[in-house]
């Protein structure tokens, strides 16, 4: 919710997303929606079917948590290019405007090496999964598959990190200290 | 315990350097895990958490309920529970900030996040007030601290997490935040009718009532049958807490649709922050979890456990000092990171302290009554200068406030905070006397 007014009304939106916002909006995003309303859809679904047809879902479980998984990692670019990943910015007025930059600069690219490493990691586990062969129990799904997903999410996270870090910023002073998801 | 101490300072240093908190932890968790246990390990161990966390069935509540809390925000129900809460009071001094407390409550019962309820009950509860010529003041500090309610009140993502990292159960955490969210309710509205006493500028003597439509007559019942469609369905045995975040996000859209106040574009937008602030979710639970294993590993929770038995240390002293670091982290962290950063270290305690109460001497009580104490010492952090987020969030909806204004706005709350919690510290039944009725 506060992401919302954040960007209606808290800080200008970064014009540096401007070009990827509706590109990463209109994959992504409407991908990650589809994800999120089976979330809901599977859970009704499964519980309705349980109590009223005696008939659960089969697999619910599992597709649950395949889902979310697919809804966090699609999700991933979208929260990094609106740089809604928390973070702190106590001393952002204490430095003056030009050091601010550095460190905001660095900021993005240690976020950028964190992704990228995370994209590497991932990858690894999933080549792994697919040489095991791996798949869900009932369903059969290959984790392979949502590993090598998460890779891919985590590589563009990192990408898009370093496009911030590298470009010069849209707005210095972020109006908050902090966000808080809860 | 000088490791951990080293990776906590540099925690610490990156997150004052703007990197974000979920990175500054997953590095230095991970490098950390290297030192101690070599390289070939702590490369195993980031992805395969980073793989298990996100292909998680029990982390599924956090997209569900945030979901759920979103769509109802964008249904247009809050103005309803406002008008409410409004009638509620009748024509009394203040009566529309106690009104914004009781409809944060009213609101934290169908949603799990602190700042979506400040954000949704600024946004109809502030025009009014400046409409009757309330003080600033008292306007923002109500509705900075009532929305501090939501990770209380369940559903609570924050109690969700909690149950998570500790093993504890999720239905008994929930129904164990209801009387301290009641009382913290009571409380503010305590707090109101003292602040109005003392300063009567504050608020306006006669005020008018906020005019109630049947849509909002409509919400209002929504909301409560929300409510109660969830409790009865966890604690009735009809679907488990993590089924209820679906149910209760599907009844969300069924209500927002029947409403009809929500534009396609409002649900679009409410779509797609959900999803940002899943991914954001799990990248700080990633982080944190790859950071608590290289505490672990390095032995803090042990070595805490050790100081407070050797010393013989009595249970208040721990308690007061464990309260102390929660405020103070409460100045640079927000409440996910806060609580996945200290619980682990924390929570080992509870088995060990020697209580003197009774209900405590089981360690399952304990761990749900320090679970409480945790989530009110977070609330008050919301609300606490230099950083308290919810007081940014305002700051963020409304933005010809000063900073300075809500800070001191909200001061009657904090104390009110401070009572609360010192209350529900000395008297564990408060939380568990629900608990024991399951």
């Amino acid at each position: 919710m506060a992401h919302h007014d954040r960007h209606t009304l808290g800080r200008p939106p970064d014009p540096r997303g401007a070009a990827l916002r509706p590109w990463l909006e209109r994959t992504l995003g409407v991908f990650a929606a589809l994800i999120l309303f089976a979330l809901v859809a599977v859970t009704c679904i499964d519980v309705i079917g349980r109590y009223f047809l005696n008939a659960p879902l089969r697999g619910a479980f599992e597709m649950t948590e395949v889902l979310v998984a697919a809804l966090v990692f699609a999700a991933l670019p979208l929260t990094t290019e609106r740089r809604e990943h928390v973070e702190v910015d106590l001393l952002s007025a204490a430095f003056p405007p030009r050091m601010d930059r550095i460190v905001a600069a660095g900021a993005s690219f240690f976020s950028a090496a964190l992704l990228a490493t995370f994209a590497w990691r991932l990858a690894t586990q999933a080549t792994r999964l697919s040489q095991d062969g791996a798949v869900t129990n009932a369903l059969g799904i290959p984790l392979a598959a949502i590993g090598w997903f998460a890779a891919a999410s985590c590589l563009l996270s990192a990408a898009i990190a370093a496009l911030y870090g590298a470009l010069p910023p849209g707005d210095d002073r972020p109006s908050r200290a902090g966000e808080d998801p809860l | 315990m000088t490791a951990s101490l080293l990776g906590f300072a540099i925690l610490l240093a990156l997150i004052l350097l703007r990197v974000p908190i979920a990175f500054a932890m997953a590095a230095v968790g991970g490098i950390g895990f290297a030192f101690l246990r070599g390289w070939e390990p702590a490369w195993a161990l980031t992805g395969q958490i980073a793989f298990d966390t996100a292909l998680s069935y029990s982390l599924s509540v956090i997209p569900l309920f945030i979901f759920m809390g979103n769509v109802l925000a964008a249904s247009g129900v809050a103005h309803g529970l406002f008008a409410g809460a409004n009638r509620l009071f009748g024509r009394t001094r203040g009566g529309l900030a106690l009104a914004s407390v009781m409809s944060c409550g009213a609101f934290s019962a169908v949603c799990g996040s602190s700042l979506a309820t400040a954000a949704t009950m600024s946004k109809v509860a502030m025009p009014s007030m400046r409409r009757f010529g309330y003080d600033d003041r008292l306007a923002t500090g109500s509705i900075a601290a009532g929305g501090t309610l939501g990770i209380l009140i369940p559903p609570s993502v924050i109690l969700i997490i909690y149950g998570l990292l500790t093993e504890t159960d999720i239905a008994k955490l929930f129904v164990a935040g209801v009387v301290p969210g009641l009382i913290g309710i009571a409380f503010y509205l305590v707090a109101v009718k003292i602040a109005v006493a003392v300063n009567p500028g504050l608020a306006p003597a006669v005020e008018d009532r906020e005019p109630m439509s049947r849509t909002d007559r409509i919400g209002v019942i929504c909301v409560l049958g929300l409510f109660l469609f969830i409790m009865v369905g966890i604690y009735g045995g009809f679907f488990t807490p993590t089924e209820a975040a679906g149910m209760g996000a599907g009844a969300a859209i069924l209500i927002a649709l029947g409403l009809r106040a929500m534009s396609l574009g409002d649900f679009v937008t409410a779509t797609l922050e959900s999803i940002r602030t899943t991914a954001m979710i799990f990248a700080v639970i990633i982080g944190a979890e790859l950071f608590t294993s290289f505490i672990n590993f390095a032995g803090l929770p042990d070595a805490l456990a050790e100081v407070v038995l050797d010393r013989d240390l009595p249970v208040w002293v721990v308690m007061t000092f464990i309260i102390l670091v929660y405020l103070v982290l409460g100045c640079v962290l927000e409440s996910l990171s806060m609580v996945l950063l200290t619980v682990p270290v924390f929570y080992p305690l509870m088995y060990l302290l020697p209580f003197e109460n009774s209900l405590l001497l089981n360690p399952e009580n304990a761990l749900i009554w320090f679970a409480i104490v945790v989530v009110v010492a977070t609330e008050i952090s919301l609300i606490t200068p230099p950083v308290g987020m919810n007081v940014f969030v305002l700051k963020g909806v409304l933005r010809d406030v000063s900073l300075g204004t809500v800070f001191r706005g909200v001061l009657p709350f904090w104390m009110a905070d401070i009572l609360r919690l010192a209350l529900l510290v000395m008297v564990p039944a408060l939380s568990l006397w629900l608990v024991g009725l399951m």
